[in-house]
């Protein structure tokens, strides 16, 4: 009985070394290595075919070059700060479409709910990559928003939203809403009428009652949907890919570049790993803030 | 329910597995999208009982980042320009047999000659096709704004007055470090294979002085800009030019491209099919090349693919139309002014990128 | 006063107004009030004065409309016709936020992110009072409901009595001139409700506010209420005081509701001197002082109204007398509750009769017990009659 149970705890720390930790040694490693033109393309690979000494060896050849390297080229860092700025303007985009959704939600009646959740969450019933080139169909110059507005007389000359900015962030606020519209829904139903009755009972009108009451309320839904757009906008990659224009310096496509272009592994290995370092601080304040939330309400 | 559904999950997972691994009498190939007439391939199979399987990349670093990486699974590949050296270098394809490719007597010498910058005696590489990089442009709108007798050269693009006449119609180039660094290199007068430091900051910042001239940077947006007349020049390479022309030539939209090789000259570049050193196809791959080397073959490809063939023998089956435009086959008087790229050791390389990048960004 | 003591609060609860001299105008007037949601009346043409100072009352089962009716005063309903008046002005139209009247809610309702201090602030803010004379009724507030030391506390760290105390603080605050309390007591425990029963009483009468409280627990109205409107299918059954509900129901239903009873179909059978005679299943003569406005027709119908405790269990035949009742029958069951015992009797009729005594012997001294023929009597003046 006692073994199985231990059996059973393991298992999950199995399967985070198995699939993060083993990988995510295998990166540092590579960080470590020098790029070579060779297959595969870095060096030192580690062989048992030397023995002990050239394990040693071959340790001994890592080092922390190109950690070196991103420090020295500004442009590492202004790609990950542009990454962040962009995550978070994005993030508070998604929060500003996401909450009224979330709201009217979570008003509707009760029989709605069920129908309104679903058709949020339908989207990601298709490929995310069909709905981003989607968005190409439309925002492009000859693209269906364009055609429309003309057609309208709204605008003569198409605007120009592809490959811009403006693509990518709408590219991530659509991709990511339903990562907002759900923690927020689920603390906007959670939270008890009789609360904002109470409040209009002690002279409260329905504003002020949104401000004192149910917004500090889904305060936790607000900050759990924040931390869940905010932290794979970081690295997001596709939406500035397709979505965005050459300005668009964001840290995803610059790994993709240290990667693919240039084929320097160990310097995508670091970029990946800093950006992984970055992102830890929010994840864990965002663990912290699920915890004491969690206990509050025990 | 449950075994049947497994039961195709396991055909599915065979399916798969055995596309990979590829037994015997199979042939895997990897090449750029829409760069061989599946036609042939058809034919092929037919006449030889080889089952191909045929995968497509659309970027040179797509194609050597996943060789590199080691068990693709491919044999035969289509690396271009100088990925060729580097995958060379790193080992990962083998030397052809030439004794099981008779048909290597039909190729262009003078090609031949050009790639041995890359593979000394051609031992790695067949060569495929050849481009050149210049400026496509619409004719009529450049007309417009410069005039009839316009300047034939690359200050179409880095002369900022010129091109800042053309801003309002949109000058596009293609995503492309190497290409775009080397024109700016030719257009100030150095070496576009140099690697001298200084030289390729200063053409960095040669592109980054007409860089608010340029409406957008990409390679997939070029031929269809183009051909719709979004955009009223393009630096790109011959083959997409010719795509573009095409293009605006079928939608009957009076949009008229005309592609020219700069007169200060600029890059020749080509292909090659290469046979990879873990091919477990060998044989097959070596019986592909051959065939697709018979002249009347090649002839049949270079129609669907519209590029300039490095088989000689060819040429005389080739659309006359193909062979007779100066975009696709130059002038014997403009080769000579066309320089082949060289591979770079991997400091300048990563110093084109790096220049490329912040040009790109506008940094 | 100590807050806890019995006696004060029941000091507190002689002092009321009493509702049959309606000197002032009522505090609040329910006028011809009817409201419907879609299909389902909930209240139903209802008229109702409330006065001053009162705590009253309102009982009844769940869906009898007595939530409705706090709703509606609250102002979280409008009524479909009729009006509320209060202080002799029309509340129809006022919003919930405007109106001088508070409500502790069922379960609080406390604001869960905020500390006991802001919760119980949290109207006066609404006011914009100044940070001064906030603090200082908050603290007034805190010493009332004897919670000094906890205003930094969260509603989570609070015990179930702590957090209807502060409830209660928060509603009170603003000195409202109505409070409407919702089932307050509803989540405590026996003990703790009885001890709250007279906390609220106490606080009724050193405010001297007007309390109405909504409730389905007829003993705590009859504990805390000067007057109780019992209601059904939303409408008023009868609005007395305790007392008069308990002992002169106007209606059997009135009379079950409150409290165990016997129900006895009669039919009148004359006077004799200031008693009603009456028989009961055609046979048993039955002997019942009439209240002053009680219509005697021979031969009508009616229901007797029959406490248990008010009935004597003896084993022998009690001595006759004219304003004396009595029957014959078989002890059935015998439930013991502590200070009392209640007997099932069965008379020889068939009908089933429960009959309480106060248990002033030690149970193994009881004289009657089970399948023992025991005599059941009651005075005339013991019981009541209703309509049938």
């Amino acid at each position: 009985m006692r073994t199985s149970r231990r059996l059973l705890i393991l298992l999950p720390y199995l399967w985070l070394g198995l699939f993060f930790l083993v990988p995510f040694l295998i990166v540092i490693k590579i960080a470590l290595s020098d790029s070579v033109t060779a297959s595969p393309p870095y060096a030192p690979t580690f062989s048992l075919d030397e023995g002990l000494a050239g394990l040693r060896a071959s340790l001994a050849a890592l080092d922390f070059e190109n950690f070196v390297w991103l420090a020295e080229d500004g442009i590492y860092l202004k790609a990950y700060l542009n990454s962040v700025k962009v995550a978070a303007i994005a993030t508070l985009l998604t929060l500003l479409i996401g909450y009224p959704v979330a709201y009217a939600m979570a008003k509707a009646p009760q029989d709605w709910r069920k129908t309104l959740l679903l058709l949020v969450i339908l989207p990601f019933w298709t490929s995310f990559l069909i709905r981003i080139y989607a968005w190409i169909g439309i925002l492009k110059n000859e693209g269906f928003l364009n055609l429309t507005l003309m057609k309208l007389a709204i605008i003569e000359q198409p605007l120009a939203i592809m490959h811009t900015e403006i693509a990518v962030y709408v590219g991530i606020v659509y991709s990511y809403l339903p990562f907002m519209i759900l923690p927020l829904y689920a603390s906007l139903e959670r939270t008890d009428g009789r609360l904002l009755e109470a409040a209009e009972d002690l002279g409260c009108g329905a504003l002020a009652a949104f401000r004192q009451i149910t917004l500090p309320l889904s305060l936790p839904g607000v900050v759990a949907g924040c931390f869940l757009v905010f932290i794979p906008a970081i690295g997001e990659f596709v939406i500035p890919d397709l979505l965005g224009g050459s300005g668009t310096l964001m840290i995803g496509k610059t790994l993709w570049l240290e990667f693919f272009s240039n084929r320097d592994w160990g310097v995508a290995a670091a970029v990946a790993i800093v950006l992984l370092t970055i992102l830890i601080v929010p994840i864990v304040l965002f663990q912290r803030h699920q915890q004491k939330h969690q206990e509050e309400l025990g | 329910m449950k075994s049947k559904l497994t039961t195709s999950l396991l055909a599915g997972t065979a399916a798969i597995w055995g596309a990979a691994a590829a037994a015997e009498g199979e042939l895997v190939i990897y090449n750029w999208s829409d760069y061989l007439d599946p036609a042939i391939i058809e034919a092929f199979e037919a006449e030889t009982g080889i089952d191909v399987t045929y995968d497509t990349y659309d970027s040179n670093a797509m194609l050597e980042t996943k060789v590199l990486a080691g068990s693709s699974g491919y044999d035969i590949i289509v690396p271009s320009s100088t990925g060729t050296a580097r995958l060379i270098s790193a080992g990962v394809l083998q030397k052809i047999d030439k004794s099981k490719i008779p048909n290597l007597q039909h190729l262009w010498p003078k090609i031949a000659g050009l790639i041995e910058t890359f593979d000394p005696g051609n031992e790695y590489l067949v060569p495929y096709n050849w481009w050149t990089f210049g400026i496509a442009y619409n004719t009529g709108k450049l007309a417009d704004r410069l005039g009839a007798d316009h300047p034939k050269s690359w200050d179409l693009l880095f002369d900022p007055e010129i091109s800042g006449k053309l801003a309002d119609c949109s000058v596009m180039i293609v995503d492309s470090p190497i290409d775009v660094i080397s024109a700016a290199l030719i257009n100030m007068g150095h070496d576009p294979n140099t690697s001298d430091k200084d030289q390729i900051t200063a053409a960095g910042a040669h592109i980054g002085a007409i860089r608010d001239n340029i409406a957008q940077i990409s390679t997939d947006a070029m031929i269809g800009a183009l051909s719709d007349g979004d955009a009223c020049l393009g630096l790109t390479w011959s083959g997409d030019a010719y795509w573009a022309a095409d293009g605006a030539k079928e939608a009957d939209n009076g949009v008229n491209l005309e592609y020219i090789i700069p007169e200060e000259g600029t890059l020749l570049d080509f292909d090659g099919l290469a046979i990879l050193a873990d091919a477990k196809n060998v044989d097959e791959a070596h019986a592909f090349l051959n065939y697709l080397l018979q002249p009347s073959v090649s002839a049949q490809n270079a129609n669907f693919i519209r590029y300039g063939s490095a088989n000689l023998t060819a040429q005389a089956e080739i659309d006359p139309e193909l062979t007779s435009n100066p975009a696709v086959y130059p002038t014997e008087a403009t080769m000579e002014m066309l320089t082949t790229p060289v591979l770079q050791d991997r400091k300048t390389e990563r110093l084109y990128t790096r220049t490329w990048s912040k040009v790109r960004t506008g940094q | 006063m100590n807050f806890l003591d019995p006696a004060s609060a029941a000091s507190a609860r002689a002092e009321p107004a009493t509702p049959q001299a309606p000197a002032r105008p009522p505090l609040i007037r329910f006028e011809n009030v009817t409201k419907t949601f879609g299909s389902f009346t909930a209240i139903s043409d209802l008229n109702l004065d409330i006065q001053e100072r009162e705590f009253f009352s309102l009982l009844g089962p769940s869906g009898c409309g007595k939530t409705t009716m706090m709703r509606l005063l609250a102002g979280f309903e409008e009524v479909t016709s009729g009006r509320i008046l209060l202080d002799g002005q029309d509340l129809t139209g006022t919003p919930a936020n405007r109106r001088p009247i508070n409500m502790m809610f069922q379960s609080y309702a406390l604001f869960p992110h905020m500390s006991v201090a802001k919760n119980i602030g949290f109207g006066l803010k609404q006011e914009r009072w100044k940070k001064r004379d906030l603090q200082d009724r908050v603290d007034e507030m805190l010493a009332l409901v004897q919670l000094e030391g906890f205003a930094d506390r969260k509603p989570h760290q609070l015990s179930g009595g702590q957090m209807q105390r502060v409830a209660l603080a928060r509603s009170l605050a603003k000195k409202p001139k109505v409070l409407l309390l919702d089932e307050p007591l509803g989540a405590l425990d026996k003990k703790l409700r009885e001890e709250t029963q007279f906390q609220l009483m106490d606080v009724q009468d050193r405010l001297g506010l007007t309390f109405i409280i909504v409730t389905h627990d007829q003993d705590e109205a009859m504990t805390v209420s000067s007057r109780i409107a019992v209601m059904k299918a939303g409408k008023l059954l009868q609005t007395d005081t305790p007392a008069r509900i308990y002992e002169h129901p106007a209606s059997s239903y009135v009379a079950d509701f409150i409290g165990n009873v016997n129900l006895i179909n009669v039919e009148l059978s004359g006077m004799e001197g200031d008693l009603a005679l009456a028989r009961w299943d055609g046979g048993t003569r039955l002997a019942i002082r009439p209240q002053p406005e009680d219509v005697m027709t021979p031969g009508a119908r009616k229901t007797l109204v029959l406490r248990p405790e008010k009935i004597h269990v003896t084993k022998d035949r009690p001595a006759e007398a004219h304003n004396v009742n009595m029957v014959e029958g078989t002890v059935e069951e015998i439930s013991y509750t502590g200070s009392a015992s209640t007997f099932l009797v069965r008379l020889d009729g068939g009908m089933l009769i429960r009959a309480q005594e106060a248990n002033r012997l030690l149970t193994s001294r009881r004289e009657v017990d089970w399948n023992d023929r025991v005599w059941l009597s009651w005075r005339a003046g013991a019981c009541v009659l209703v309509d049938a």
